[in-house]
């Protein structure tokens, strides 16, 4: 059809905003092969040798290798996590809604992501250090699990709300429980939302900062995030390494995304044929 | 109806338990870590230690004293925390106020007004490392005659300059008064090279370049302390010395870089280690940072010679304000304070001098390998040719608003002194609590 | 007795959201609040309760009144550009589109850098390229220092909502198109009556998620600017962080934070309800 088309306007404006979001990955590739001394010639130069080096030193100085294992693991614990309580939690408040509770949870939740870190960071600290949750992997999931779920959650209930019931009430005619609709039903329904939520929180905890350098001090399982700052000293930078440590820091994460992508567009033109 | 009931009953439960929960938690004594009673003298111990500074020679140097101290006393082991700079005082605050104190920490000047009255930080004053400083040179970590922390090295607030760029604009000597460092800025401008190279995007910078001005054209001018100024005992705009402050940034700014506020340091160390930049005004660390971005640059430092009476033009010298600590509530006090004497001895305060991390102040320290820039610095503090000056930091709030008024002006164009003048003082009284 | 079981068995999906919200959320968060009535400087273990003070301050705060303004003009900047854009992207990538895959990754793949890097990278550009081009970079001045951040925070986060606004036009049946375009409407028609009203769940999401989470945004303008040059690019959230780790009025900084967070949570709302009313429940 030819509405379906895109017109040439906006074919422009597409690859404009392509160059504009694309240039600043070229600059930090260009920079983490550079020496400090090229990289003063000018922000375009190109680099007589590749500095592969830049990237052994990264390595070396951000432990990447250990960093990447710890980041790998919280943060699949933590989408994991999130996925499964905020479905369900979703769930419940959106087939509830006329509810008041459920209402004033939605509302809570909708408040809580107005939170600054810094209001809950010493009462945090305090609580993890009484239960001896610091420095544990198992302690930062939790915590950084449980300040995600809001927006996952209030993401979720929009599209429940806008599932049709019938599903629902066929298989309820049918005596089937609570839970069995939830995994058989709703589940399956909700994956293109759900892909979404796992995606986003996925990068989302991978570059989380605030709560894994409060709760994760001990060098062994610190994350990647926390490595970036290595470089960084209070009157100079390290811009070279640093941009090659990011890059290295990079490529787990576009790979994920890349393979999840696909499992986000099998599910939209799914939900795009059952209409 | 049942609905409803259920609502309120649900709702409550969660109320009071929350309640509950919080009051048990919070009534909870802060649980700091018991004091063992003895160690045995082959007791494995771990000693934490916040570092706050990640300068590559730096933490070099820090590695080696630490793998020097491990193998003299193979019972104690030291892990270093490293945070950033942003995320120290976060980390370090936290930790503190939440009873779960590390071993050693970086210590600075203005953590003496928050922490030393907690009772936080330990009393060094027994330490036989006090033989090793100079007078005066303890001043910024010492209060009610007890010593608190110890620092390893000092900086001056100077002008960096790259020799060669010097050549190329025919500048055949270092400027001894104020006149004849403007006329070197317009030589150097003739030669198309960057006279003073600004960073001024990032805050730090803006307040490094202040205090090589004010260091010498206020404290080591006969001006007012800077606690004066805060207390408001001293008024800006009534003090010959502050105004000159002002005056001479209006010199300066037509010499500096375009677009200060748009430049990040690194870019302004580049400039300065290739010769396209002819000076940078701020700390000594300038020289480490250069000499980074070319190792073959030829870099030196003067006194900023604000007066053009060439004799009062001696280098200013503060109390370092940068040093480590040790928690009073350690429960390996003994062990930190061992470690820290090693640390700030004269034989790591050499291996300082070797990597090239700055400048150290520790009595009996071999200066003789040290080339360059760092060598001129190290003869000027040795010779003793230099004016001791107060503190040259203003307290967290105070050095804030100090560097916003100050950008403001640079920003208007250097424009109106008395306008500026005017502005520190109305902000100076908003914040006397 | 049905009805009750029926109830029940809704809570238990609530459960596992309840226990980790209130561990993690609600019970620091009310620890918290009673900060913000004393004079503690953040890190002694002694502090006095000082009543109502911190907040009566505040009201004569000159130093509160720029930030405010600050913050207002980025949140609500960021806000319409990025759900323009992130809308403008959705609808024409799920149009016939050569190459689309390929756009698609390119506006994706930014949210995997962290606001850190973004940050220096773009700082890097601004004053070594944007410079050159415009004459003087946008993050040097104050006039356009706030532009500069925006730029980036876009870069960053326009990503996730062109996937949310992706998923919700998936979600759209194409009977109501179809349906539309037999009634005779044209594009523009259908896309105002019929994509727009079918997208209103993810409006609620997308508006309100980036109105709150762009006026709270920290860790990028931190990281360009620190809030200057001379306070222009200050928002409420980096004062907070001031006066908590810098000025060492932790107390102040928590009532601060209470009120602007009273502030977020009542624009959260009203925008939530605004938009959920306009849902189209099926």
């Amino acid at each position: 059809m030819k509405e379906n088309r895109v017109g040439i306007v906006s074919k422009i404006i597409l690859i404009l905003m392509t160059v504009m979001f694309l240039f600043p990955f070229f600059i930090c590739i260009l920079m983490s092969v550079k020496s400090k001394q090229e990289t003063s010639k000018g922000i375009l130069s190109l680099p007589e040798t590749i500095h592969w080096e830049n990237f052994t030193i990264a390595m070396e100085k951000a432990k990447i290798a250990l960093s990447m294992k710890n980041s790998l693991i919280i943060t699949v614990c933590c989408v994991v996590i999130i996925v499964l309580v905020a479905s369900s939690a979703a769930y419940a408040i959106g087939r509830r809604y006329n509810n008041g509770f459920y209402r004033f949870y939605e509302t809570l939740l909708v408040g809580s992501m107005m939170l600054p870190f810094q209001v809950i960071m010493v009462p945090v600290y305090r609580m993890y250090k009484d239960l001896n949750l610091l420095n544990t992997r198992i302690g930062a999931i939790i915590m950084i699990s449980g300040l995600a779920i809001a927006y996952s959650t209030v993401m979720i209930i929009g599209f429940v709300r806008g599932l049709p019931l019938e599903l629902e009430e066929a298989a309820e005619i049918e005596g089937a429980g609570r839970f069995r609709i939830f995994f058989s039903i709703i589940f399956p329904l909700l994956k293109p939302i759900l892909a979404t939520v796992a995606t986003l929180q996925f990068l989302g905890v991978w570059n989380e900062f605030n709560v894994s350098i409060l709760l994760l001090q001990d060098e062994a399982i610190k994350t990647i995030p926390m490595q970036q700052y290595v470089f960084f000293g209070a009157y100079g930078a390290d811009y070279n390494t640093a941009f090659a440590a990011a890059v290295i820091a990079m490529v787990p994460v576009i790979l994920i995304f890349l393979i999840l992508q696909k499992q986000v567009v099998a599910g939209m033109t799914a939900g795009a044929v059952k209409g | 109806m049942k609905r409803k009931a259920i609502t309120l009953m649900l709702a409550g439960v969660m109320a009071v338990s929350t309640v509950s929960y919080g009051t048990t938690v919070w009534a909870a004594e802060d649980s700091v870590k018991d004091n063992e009673v003895s160690n045995a003298e082959d007791e494995q111990i771990t000693l934490e230690f916040i570092n706050g500074s990640a300068e590559e020679q730096y933490v070099a140097w820090l590695d080696e004293v630490i793998a020097g101290f491990e193998e003299e006393n193979p019972n104690i082991k030291i892990e270093i925390q490293k945070t950033s700079i942003d995320s120290f005082n976060q980390t370090v605050m936290t930790r503190f106020a939440a009873g779960d104190v590390p071993d050693l920490f970086s210590f600075s000047a203005n953590d003496m007004d928050d922490m030393v009255p907690s009772g936080y930080v330990l009393d060094l004053s027994a330490s036989a490392n006090m033989e090793n400083y100079s007078d005066g040179m303890l001043d910024t970590f010492t209060k009610d005659g007890k010593t608190y922390a110890l620092p390893i090295a000092n900086d001056f607030m100077c002008v960096t300059y790259n020799k060669s760029a010097f050549e190329a604009a025919g500048i055949d000597k270092v400027p001894e008064t104020w006149s004849e460092f403007l006329d070197a800025c317009k030589k150097l401008q003739e030669a198309d090279i960057v006279p003073i190279a600004s960073g001024f995007s990032e805050q730090w910078v803006v307040n490094g370049t202040s205090q090589t001005v004010y260091c010498a054209q206020v404290l080591g001018n006969d001006g007012p302390t800077l606690a004066s100024m805060v207390d408001r005992t001293n008024k800006f705009a009534e003090t010959e010395q502050w105004k000159g402050f002002f005056t001479k940034l209006q010199d300066i700014y037509p010499y500096m870089n375009t677009d200060p506020f748009g430049t990040d340091q690194n870019t302004c160390y580049s400039l300065l280690a290739n010769a396209e930049a002819g000076m940078i005004l701020n700390g000594t660390w300038t020289v480490t940072n250069a000499t980074a971005m070319n190792p073959e640059a030829e870099l030196g430092i003067f006194a900023l010679p604000i007066s053009d009476n060439a004799e009062d033009n001696v280098m200013p010298m503060c109390p370092p304000e940068s040093a480590v600590a040790v928690a009073a509530e350690s429960s390996h006090a003994e062990e930190a304070v061992k470690f820290l004497e090693y640390m700030m001895s004269p034989e790591s305060a050499s291996l300082y001098a070797e990597k090239g991390a700055g400048i150290p102040i520790i009595k009996g320290v071999d200066t003789s390998n040290l080339t360059g820039a760092f060598k001129d610095a190290a003869d000027i503090m040795n010779s003793g040719e230099v004016k001791v000056i107060s503190s040259k930091s203003f307290p967290s709030a105070n050095e804030d608003a100090f560097i916003n008024d100050v950008s403001e002006f640079f920003l208007d164009g250097c424009e109106d002194t008395d306008a500026a003048l005017e502005t520190l003082d109305t902000d100076f009284d908003n914040l006397v609590q | 007795m049905k009805r009750l079981k029926k109830e029940m068995t809704y809570f238990i999906f609530l459960v596992p959201s309840l226990l980790l919200f209130t561990f993690c959320v609600v019970y620091p968060f009310l620890s918290g609040i009673q900060l913000a009535f004393t004079d503690w400087n953040g890190i002694s273990r002694e502090y006095q309760y000082i009543g109502f003070d911190n907040f009566v301050k505040m009201l004569s705060d000159k130093n509160v009144v720029q930030p405010i303004k600050t913050t207002v003009i980025y949140g609500v900047g960021v806000t319409l550009l990025n759900n323009i854009f992130a809308l403008f992207l959705a609808v024409n990538l799920s149009k016939k589109l050569k190459g689309k895959a390929f756009f698609k990754t390119t506006y994706f793949i930014p949210l995997a850098i962290s606001a850190v890097l973004a940050s220096f990278v773009w700082k890097y550009i601004d004053s070594n390229m944007i410079s050159s081009i415009l004459g003087r970079s946008l993050m040097g001045r104050r006039e356009t220092v706030l532009i500069g951040i925006m730029i980036i925070s876009l870069w960053n986060n326009l990503g996730s909502n062109v996937m949310i606004y992706m998923a919700g036009i998936t979600g759209i049946s194409k009977d109501y198109e179809e349906a539309a375009m037999i009634d005779g409407a044209n594009g523009r028609q259908r896309f105002l009556n019929v994509t727009i009203p079918m997208l209103m769940p993810s409006f609620t999401i997308c508006v309100t998620l980036t109105l709150t989470s762009s006026l709270r945004e920290f860790g990028t303008v931190l990281a360009a600017t620190g809030g200057g040059p001379a306070g222009s690019s200050q928002t409420v959230a980096i004062l907070i962080y001031d006066y908590m780790f810098k000025y060492s009025r932790a107390g102040y900084a928590q009532a601060i934070s209470l009120v602007f967070m009273v502030f977020l949570v009542v624009i959260g709302l009203v925008l939530t309800k605004f938009f959920r009313s306009k849902e189209i429940e099926a």
